[in-house]
Formats: structure tokens, C-alpha cells, sequence
């Protein structure tokens, strides 16, 4: 099979592409580097999107599945990671679809990992949660349950920026929008986490995290 | 600079932001009641809205909180923070939060925020999984591929022939990597072991809808089949009882016939009388004597 020049020009940019042409050829073992470099992110990305880490892994598994059965209809047109993210999100908004059906939503994170504790975050006006009496943990948790308040879109073009490090653009084409839609997603996501998080964001300073206005000075 | 909160990037950002389908989360352009009245009616005149003041129209419950949440934080600072902002549009958004201490206060709370997010557990690539997760995907497209082979009858010529190529078409071409071999080898293996690891889900469906039709209509033949054979076993016994029936009837028919007369004979001596005065002729003699 021809790889045509476009594909063969995006190969030389992003390798993923030339191991997915190289897939579509036969090579396993190009799959199976595909599956070393992906399936950790995907499951950070799934699960940050489900809410649940086992839902998130067999969600995972099946995004290879699809990429694998789909493997002789792969033109290479595009960044294979935006493909395969494409289909994570299909797969992870299904999954939520169908959890809301039940009426359940997607699964807000718990200390044990197991049963859910509450859906909502501590706001500033509901619990005045004092630096002492917060511990690390809590802190995830209450990230953790922040991120889930947004909705999918939200969270989803959040988690893309934030862990796979996308651009505008490159969220536009796994979101299915332009980046416009993007930057104003982005833009409500930053607002609601703020606000979910405002017991808490003095806390980023003694974790050791980098100084905001110096960054923003620079 | 009167309003820190003005977009610095000028008109060209804003008719951007009109043309796209911002504000929608469900991607497609997505308009409040507000907006709604304010494209279809016609608008109404400075001095009209002056003098009658009417109440704006509440936003939608659920776009409320993120509607004017929204208003208060301009996009340009979003796609400042987010670095995606080009060299003249960073000059500028760097200008006004300069400028506005509000401004500066309210983007280091929505960066701090952002910050926080690095809380979040991150999955790192694990080799196990990523076996785990390769067997998976195999098992399930080939064990699909055998089942289409097996059903056309390929598997079996090749089992016979020693030519295994309906498993090894999705194998690897070029095996590098003995573990992975390994991993394979024992993938196909436990593959004979659980087949129900061997089908995607269309195929099974495909395979329990052919056997539920089979089991459901094989009993229906077959009782229909023994029905009709009992049927010809009936007529063809019937018929053969018939002409067993028919054949005796006519051995006694000359009997029957002369039932009155041999009524009439009485005895033996009187028979006897009869055969020797040759009333019924030779033959007839003979055959009474019989």
C-alpha cells in the first residue's frame, strides 16, 4: 500500500504516524511500541474524565482495540495523537452518557478509591477548610472533585491542555471545534476551577509549587 | 487605560469571537433567550430604552453561574495564561495587567487554580499493562478472523495441511522481541483455553442469533419430519390390511354364495348323496370332497 506525501511529510513530524503507517502495514511490534508510548496517558486523560480508574483502563484497552480494527483505514492525515484521543473521548463520553442515564454521572473521586463520599467540592462559603487541617491527600481529592463539577467539554479540553500539553488548535481537532470554541471552554473551566477551588489556592504556595506572579511578570 | 478589563488585542479579536460558536458547550451555536430576542425583534431605539427601561431578561438557570462568572474574566487573558498568545497580543495583555492591580490579582488566582491541577495522579507508561493490553487486542482480532475461517472451512484445511495461517496472518512479521513472542505463544494458547476471549461482540451476537434460530427450529423439523413418517407408516399399514382382508373375502366368496344350500344339507351321508348323482359335475365333486 502507497503511503501518500502528505502522510509520509506528517511521518517525518510525528513518529506516532510512521508507526501507525508501519501498523497499517502489518508490523505488530509497532503497535505494540504505540501501546508502550499511549496507554499511560490515555488512562491518566480517561480517567481524569470518568472519574474512575478501572472504567478508565478497560476504556483504554478498548481505545487500542479500536485503533487496532480501524488500523488498514488510517490515511495518516493528521497527529496520530489526536486521533487516538478522539477516539479515548468518544469511548469516555459514552461511558458518562450512559452513567447519567443510570444516574449516576461520572464517579467523583474517594479517599478509599471505592465508594463515592460526595459529588460536590468544598466551596469557600460552605467550608472554610483551614491550611491545618488539610493534608495532601485532601487536597487531590478536592482537585480531583473540582475537575469533575465542569462538564465534559470543559473537562475535557482542560485535561488535554493540562496533561498532554495541546494546543488550541490540536484540542479544536480532537473536540471537534475550532479553537476559538477552545480558548472560550478554557476560559469557563479556569473561572469554575478558581471557584472550586478558592479554599485551596494559597495551598499551591506551601506545596512547593512556582510563584504565579513572577511567572506572570516575565 | 480606563478599563483593565477591555480587550487590549482590539475589534479584530471580538468579530472572532462573534463569528465562532463560543458559548455553547454542546459545539454548535447555542443562543440564550436573550440573545434570541435580541437577533429576531427588532432593536429597540437609544432614546426608547432610556425612557422605558425594561428588566433584562434572566439568563438560563443552568448557564447562570457560568455566564456571568464567564463576563467577568476577558478570553484574551485566558489565551495569555494558556500561551497561546502571539507576540503583539503578549505585549499588550502584559500592559494591562501592569496597569490594573485588580486585573493582576484576579489572573494569579485563575493561575494558582490551573497550578493546582498538577496535584492530579498521573498514569505512567507500565509494560505490564501495555502486554496485557496487546494480548487483548490480538485475542480479540484474531480469535474473530479463526471464527470467519473456521466457518468458511479454511481452519480445518489448514489444521490438516499443517498450515496455521489463519493464526498467524495478525502475528508478528518481524519478532524482534522474544518476550513479546513469548507473550503471544502463551496468548494463543490461553486463547484454546477461555474461547470466550476468541469473538468481538458483533460476532458473538451474530453466533447466539444463529444458534437461537437453530435451536428453534431443528426440534420443530424433527417433530414434523416423525410426524410424516408416522403418517405413511399409518396409510401404508392400513392399506396392507385392506388387501389381506380383500383376498380372504374372496377365497370364501363361492362359500358365502351357498350358504343356504349347505345350510340345507344336513349331514355328511346327504353330501356324499349329491357328489355321486353328479348333480353339481366332476369337478365340484371333487372339490366338496376337498
Amino acid at each position: 500500500m502507497n503511503i501518500g506525501k502528505t502522510s509520509a511529510l506528517l511521518a517525518l513530524r510525528d513518529p506516532d504516524v510512521g508507526l501507525m503507517l508501519r501498523v497499517r502495514e502489518g508490523d505488530d511490534d509497532a503497535f505494540h511500541e504505540l501501546v508502550l508510548r499511549y496507554q499511560g496517558r490515555l488512562i491518566t486523560v480517561i480517567r481524569h474524565l470518568v472519574g474512575d480508574e478501572q472504567i478508565a483502563e478497560d476504556l483504554a484497552q478498548e481505545t487500542f482495540l479500536r485503533v487496532y480494527q480501524s488500523r488498514t483505514r488510517y490515511r495518516g492525515q493528521c497527529r496520530f495523537s489526536t486521533w487516538i484521543f478522539t477516539i479515548a473521548h468518544n469511548l469516555a463520553f459514552n461511558q458518562n452518557r450512559s452513567s447519567s442515564r443510570k444516574k449516576q454521572g461520572p464517579l467523583p473521586f474517594t479517599e478509599s478509591g471505592s465508594l463515592p463520599i460526595s459529588h460536590s467540592t468544598p466551596r469557600a462559603t460552605e467550608k472554610p477548610a483551614p491550611e491545618s487541617a488539610l493534608d495532601r491527600q485532601e487536597l487531590v481529592f478536592a482537585v480531583q472533585n473540582a475537575l469533575l463539577e465542569l462538564n465534559h467539554r470543559q473537562r475535557l479540553a482542560v485535561v488535554l491542555n493540562k496533561f498532554e500539553d495541546m494546543g488550541y488548535e490540536e484540542i479544536a481537532g480532537v473536540m471537534g471545534l475550532g479553537p476559538t470554541a477552545v480558548k472560550s471552554l478554557l476560559n469557563r473551566a479556569r473561572v469554575k476551577l478558581r471557584e472550586n477551588l478558592a479554599p485551596y489556592l494559597n495551598r499551591a504556595h506551601s506545596e512547593g509549587l512556582s510563584d504565579t506572579s513572577e511567572d506572570l511578570d516575565e | 487605560m480606563s478599563d483593565p478589563r477591555r480587550d487590549p488585542l482590539g475589534p479584530k479579536d471580538k468579530a472572532d469571537e462573534a463569528c465562532s460558536p463560543v458559548g455553547s458547550d454542546s459545539g454548535g451555536p447555542h443562543t440564550g433567550p436573550a440573545d434570541r430576542s435580541s437577533s429576531m425583534a427588532p432593536r429597540p431605539s437609544a432614546a426608547h430604552q432610556l425612557s422605558n427601561p425594561e428588566p433584562p431578561v434572566p439568563p438560563e438557570p443552568c448557564e447562570s453561574d457560568e455566564a456571568i462568572a464567564a463576563s467577568r474574566v476577558p478570553e484574551w487573558l485566558t489565551s495569555f495564561l494558556d500561551g497561546e498568545a502571539s507576540g503583539e497580543e503578549k505585549t499588550r495583555a502584559k500592559q494591562a495587567l501592569a496597569t490594573s492591580c485588580e486585573l493582576k490579582k484576579e489572573a494569579e488566582e485563575l493561575q494558582k487554580a490551573w497550578d493546582l491541577l498538577d496535584f492530579l495522579p498521573k498514569n505512567d507508561p507500565e509494560p505490564e499493562k501495555s502486554r496485557a493490553t496487546m494480548e487483548l487486542v490480538l485475542s480479540r482480532v484474531t480469535g474473530a478472523t479463526e471464527r470467519v475461517d473456521e466457518e468458511a472451512g479454511i481452519a480445518e484445511e489448514g489444521a490438516v495441511a499443517g498450515d496455521d495461517s489463519s493464526v498467524l496472518r495478525l502475528r508478528p512479521t518481524s519478532l524482534g522481541q522474544a518476550d513479546i513472542r513469548a507473550e503471544w505463544g502463551s496468548h494463543l494458547d490461553r486463547r484454546t483455553e477461555h474461547p470466550h476471549l476468541n469473538s468481538t461482540v458483533s460476532q458473538r451476537t451474530k453466533r447466539a442469533r444463529v444458534l437461537f434460530w437453530f435451536r428453534q427450529a431443528f426440534p420443530l423439523a424433527a417433530m414434523g419430519l416423525c410426524g410424516m413418517l408416522l403418517g405413511l407408516m399409518a396409510l401404508g399399514g392400513w392399506n396392507s390390511v385392506d388387501s389381506r382382508r380383500r383376498e380372504k373375502l374372496q377365497k370364501i366368496q363361492g362359500v358365502v354364495e351357498n350358504l343356504q344350500l349347505l345350510r340345507e344339507a344336513g349331514n355328511l351321508e346327504f353330501l356324499e348323496a349329491i357328489g355321486q348323482s353328479d348333480l353339481f359335475g366332476q369337478s365340484d365333486a371333487g372339490a366338496a370332497r376337498e
